[in-house]
């Protein structure tokens, strides 16, 4: 180590005693002397010099600190600001910013397009989801009692899959409150609009009737007009109407005691509430008492085989849901005498979004949250892209900003007054996008309301929650986007700028403005990759044989007897069959046993009730055996017919022949056993959505004791058809106003794939989105890089290039890039798409054309963006790009 | 106020006093105030040039660039008259204070 100077120590000091604009040079000189005087006496003392001059240097205080303490002892001026300090605001440069960032708006009408319309976008679509969130979220929030109510969810399970049912057995409300003091209520509820309520003339069939246990106005929270909410559910035979349902019924009559039929059966109303909110899962127009399902469905209310309610609980403060779950389960499997049941407890505010149920019936709008995440990952994305494309534009073109930097430093601007100042540009740059965001919004919002079925509007925005979010996001994406842009120029030295040169720093930002725009377009082929595949999913399920023929067949209920008769009389109508339709509802499962069935073996099987016509309608096919026989007597109690899937479960072999026995809700809701013979074996049909495999059937000879009806129109006297069979429907109808009610088994078949189709919309028009932001950064960039080498171009010509070749030399670079990132990308968009089809039971493999395709659409944005400005340049006269040299 | 600004209050009155016995410079004064004070006053350079050339602005002091005995070029302060004056003044007016002060806080403990 060198020997310690402290001649060249002190001199060291000095130095930074003069950086001090504090210090004038005879105070300098002073607090030297009184160094030099200290260390002196610490050497004299017998310290070393170094040790000396390090304390005395100590014992002096820092020159930071003399600076302002000698300023203080001469300032003159009233302000504290030492006159070298520039000042925190200049209220005049203000304005100057305000000014030079309208005249780069203006001057390069382009690129703030590029920026503007970019971050536009992006906060369009991010505003669309925190208005579609806010919504969602505001779900169920006005109920009281929300954070102690649970809904049960019964859970059966067996080796292969597990079924949780949004209902649960009729008795475990009773019985739960009965056996567990932290159940505090419980409350079971279900809906139905086919009973009709009338009173005089005014009938309305379609009117949704609760049907809730006489507390439900106690534990819910819905504000009365008139009545009582404790009583109002007493007597069995009361009704409690909603303001709109009375005024239909009513008028301007006051409601209250006076009677109306539901069905046939007179009921008093007993309390009048406002209408239920749009945003509650409990959807009705009216509630009447619970027991009289007992007459209605024939509920037995003490069987716990028994599954129509949905059933809520109320628990006490301090009870713990999972033990309590577990408490409920044991109940349960006690009542069951099985053990493969369980009840878990859903807390109320999950209702809404996190309900992934069978019988799900009464969560009215319900939504799924990992929807909302996959469209609000969309919309972070696409604003991602529109910052992206300001970062790129920004420090590319930042040599045109230099020397203004520059200016600004020498006059006086300290680095972080630059930063502040360009970080207010691109903020309020953010702000021009988000009025025209709000504009775009403002104009798509009716059209994306009917695409997702939701009732959106701006006006909601006006909220203090919703605005600052929006505020937030918008101040965010400002930030984002301009925060390297800020800091990269406000590092620009005044000295290097101000002679014309900024390179030897571009090269790392040039690669990181490459590395920038793999990130784009990796995020958009991804996008892309998901919509194909998405799309490749759902034209699978259109085209794939379901096994039956959907097509012309309408599906509605018998209104009398004599009805299909009098149908199938006519030329229009070519068959008909009163069965259960595909594509019905999931039923409940049956016990079944069989000869040679294996203790434990609890295989879950599905009863289907039909007639003889059924195989005929459907054009479904059989694999073995004969289907039932309208002459054969005894089929119509003794012999069933299985599907392939179940004849699998039923053991090897032909299940022709084999006997089993099967329990099951008869149609008038008692519990059966019955044995049958098989007689047949049917080939699988797809009863279900392809999201579900083929579950096992068991057909039963009865379904003309059930209300359902399936007609086959002849497909060569289609015309009139519909109007006919409402007309004969209606005069069998004990009502001629009642509402004919139907459906085309084709479209219900669709509508099991709506929210899918839903999710290919949006996820599709994302994608577009996606791509146009990514394409107009592209476009911007390619445009500055022309500019730039205007000259090299004119260069290449006058040596003999062809135009062709400098636009494929030019092409060429922003080509790899983009190639690149379809390589980075595709791989991840693979996997993630392979999720979602894993929530198909029949699905495509993506395969690689998808992979393929998001490339070749990456690529052929990429050069579209490209192209115009490279041919621009490369077909200007060489003569004029380069006059000035 | 904290316990800087409360060495730093009398620094006037104590300059003053120190140079009452004759010129003196920086670093002699820190010395000394330290020695009198018994270490309870620290003052640092930096603390008191600025002071130093506050008082002499208000004339109460002079200040002088001259050759020290090992040859170095140093600042001597020397009091004025009305500097003197000032003293006086400021001994009486940090008496009261001193008198005040005890009465309030109650006596000196009596360990020295």
């Amino acid at each position: 180590m060198a020997k310690f100077d402290l001649e060249q120590a002190l001199a060291g000091w000095k130095k930074t005693l003069r950086r001090n604009p504090a210090l004038e040079d005879g105070q300098a000189a002073e607090l030297e002397a009184g160094l030099r005087d200290e260390i002196e006496e610490l050497i004299a003392g017998g310290s070393d010099p170094e040790t000396a001059f390090c304390a005395a240097l100590a014992a002096m205080g820092s020159a930071g600190d003399a600076g302002p303490e000698f300023y203080k002892a001469r300032r003159t001026r009233r302000s504290r600001r030492p006159p070298w300090q520039a000042p925190r605001f200049v209220p005049a440069l203000v304005w100057s910013y305000f000014q030079v960032a309208w005249r780069k708006i203006r001057r390069q009408k382009g690129y703030a397009f590029i920026n503007i319309a970019g971050l536009a976008l992006g906060l369009a679509c991010s505003i669309l989801m925190i208005l579609w969130i806010s919504q969602e979220r505001r779900f169920d929030r006005f109920h009281v009692n929300r954070d102690s109510i649970y809904r049960l969810v019964q859970e059966t399970r067996n080796e292969t899959s597990t079924i949780l049912d949004a209902r649960a057995a009729t008795p475990t409300g009773p019985a739960v409150q009965a056996e567990l003091p932290e159940v505090a209520e419980f409350c079971r509820y279900r809906t139905n609009n086919s009973y009709g309520v009338l009173r005089g003339d005014n009938i309305l069939f379609d009117a949704v009737i609760g049907i809730a246990d006489p507390n439900f106005f106690t534990m819910f929270t819905f504000p009365f007009i008139k009545g009582d909410p404790r009583t109002a559910l007493k007597e069995p035979k009361s009704i409690v109407l909603t303001e709109s349902m009375a005024r239909t019924l009513f008028g301007g009559e006051d409601p209250l005691g006076k009677t109306v039929n539901v069905g046939f059966e007179p009921f008093a109303v007993t309390g009048l509430i406002r209408d239920v909110p749009e945003t509650s899962h409990l959807h009705f127009a009216c509630v009447i008492p619970i027991i009289n399902m007992r007459e209605y469905h024939h509920i037995d209310f003490a069987n716990w085989n028994s599954m129509y309610f949905n059933c809520y609980v109320q628990l006490k403060p301090g009870a713990v849901p999972a033990e309590t779950a577990a408490k409920m389960s044991g109940i349960l499997q006690k009542n069951l005498a099985k053990a493969d049941v369980f009840l878990r407890l859903q807390p109320f505010r999950d209702i809404h979004l996190k309900s992934d149920f069978v019988f799900d019936l009464d969560n009215y709008a319900q939504a799924s949250a990992s929807t909302l995440t996959l469209f609000s990952t969309a919309a972070a994305v696409i604003l991602l892209l529109a910052c992206i494309n300001f970062m790129n534009l920004a420090t590319a073109r930042s040599a045109n900003r230099a020397k203004e930097v520059g200016m600004r430093k020498v006059t006086g601007a300290r680095r972080s007054d630059l930063v502040k100042q360009f970080l207010g540009e691109s903020v309020v740059l953010a702000f021009l996008g988000l009025g025209l965001a709000l504009l775009i919004l403002w104009a798509i919002l009716p059209s994306f309301n009917a695409l997702s079925g939701r009732s959106l509007f701006l006006g909601s925005l006006f909220k203090p929650g919703l605005l600052s979010a929006v505020i937030g996001v918008t101040v965010f994406s400002g930030l984002l986007a301009g925060g390297y842009p800020a800091v990269y120029l406000a590092s620009f030295e005044p000295a290097r700028v101000l002679k014309g040169s900024i390179i030897g720093r571009g090269r790392g930002h040039a690669s990181l403005r490459k590395g920038l725009i793999v990130l784009q377009f990796g995020l958009t082929a991804f996008f892309i990759f998901g919509t194909i595949a998405v799309d490749k999913q759902l034209r699978f399920i259109r085209a794939k044989n379901l096994g039956f023929d959907a097509q012309q067949v309408v599906v509605t209920s018998i209104s009398g007897s004599g009805l299909k008769d009098a149908l199938l009389a006519d030329p229009r109508i070519q068959s008909a069959s009163q069965s259960m339709a595909p594509g019905s509802a999931l039923r409940a499962a049956a016990e079944v046993s069989w000869e040679g069935k294996t203790p434990g073996n609890n295989a879950q099987f599905f009863p289907y009730k039909v007639d003889p016509d059924f195989l005929v309608i459907f054009r479904a096919e059989m694999a073995e055996g004969r289907f039932f026989a309208r002459e054969t007597a005894s089929d119509r109690t003794e012999a069933a017919v299985v599907n392939e899937t179940a004849s699998r479960v039923l053991g090897p072999g032909s299940a022709v022949g084999k006997r089993i026995s099967m329990t099951d809700l008869s149609i008038q809701g008692r519990m059966e056993t019955r044995t049958y013979t098989v007689i047949g074996v049917m080939r699988d049909f797809h009863q279900d959505s392809l999201h579900h495999a083929i579950e096992p059937i068991i057909f039963t000879n009865n379904g003309e004791e059930g209300p359902w009806l399936n007609l086959r129109i002849n497909s060569i006297v289609v015309k009139n058809a519909i109007p006919f069979i409402e007309k004969t429907w209606k005069s069998f109808n004990r009502f001629p106003s009642r509402p004919f009610r139907y459906s085309f088994l084709d479209e219900r078949i669709d509508s099991f794939y709506k929210q899918d189709r839903r999710t290919r919309s949006i996820l599709g028009i994302f994608t577009v989105l996606a791509l146009f932001t990514a394409g107009l950064g592209l476009v911007g960039l390619a445009a500055f890089i022309a500019e730039k080498k205007t000259k090299e171009i004119g260069i290449r010509k006058v040596l003999g290039a062809s135009t062709g070749g400098i636009v494929v030399m030019q092409a060429r670079e922003f080509l790899a890039w983009i190639l690149a990132a379809n390589v980075i990308a595709l791989p991840v968009a693979y996997l993630a798409a392979g999720s979602w089809l894993r929530g198909f039971a029949y699905r495509v493999n993506p395969g690689i054309a998808p992979a393929l395709i998001s490339a070749a659409v990456s690529l052929l944005i990429a050069l579209l963006s490209v192209i115009f400005k490279s041919v621009q340049a490369a077909r200007t006269n060489p003569a004029q790009s380069l006059r000035f040299e | 106020m904290s316990s800087k600004d409360l060495i730093a209050a009398p620094a006037k009155a104590v300059i003053l006093s120190l140079l009452l016995s004759g010129e003196s410079y920086g670093y002699q004064i820190i010395k000394r105030v330290r020695r009198v004070s018994g270490g309870t006053l620290e003052w640092s350079n930096a603390m008191l040039y600025p002071v130093l050339h506050q008082m002499e602005r208000e004339g109460l002091i002079r200040a002088e660039w001259k050759t020290s005995p090992e040859n170095r070029m140093r600042k001597y302060y020397t009091l004025t008259e009305r500097g003197a004056a000032e003293l006086a003044e400021e001994k009486a007016r940090w008496r009261d204070v001193q008198a005040a002060i005890r009465k309030l806080l109650g006596p000196k403990p009596a360990a020295e």
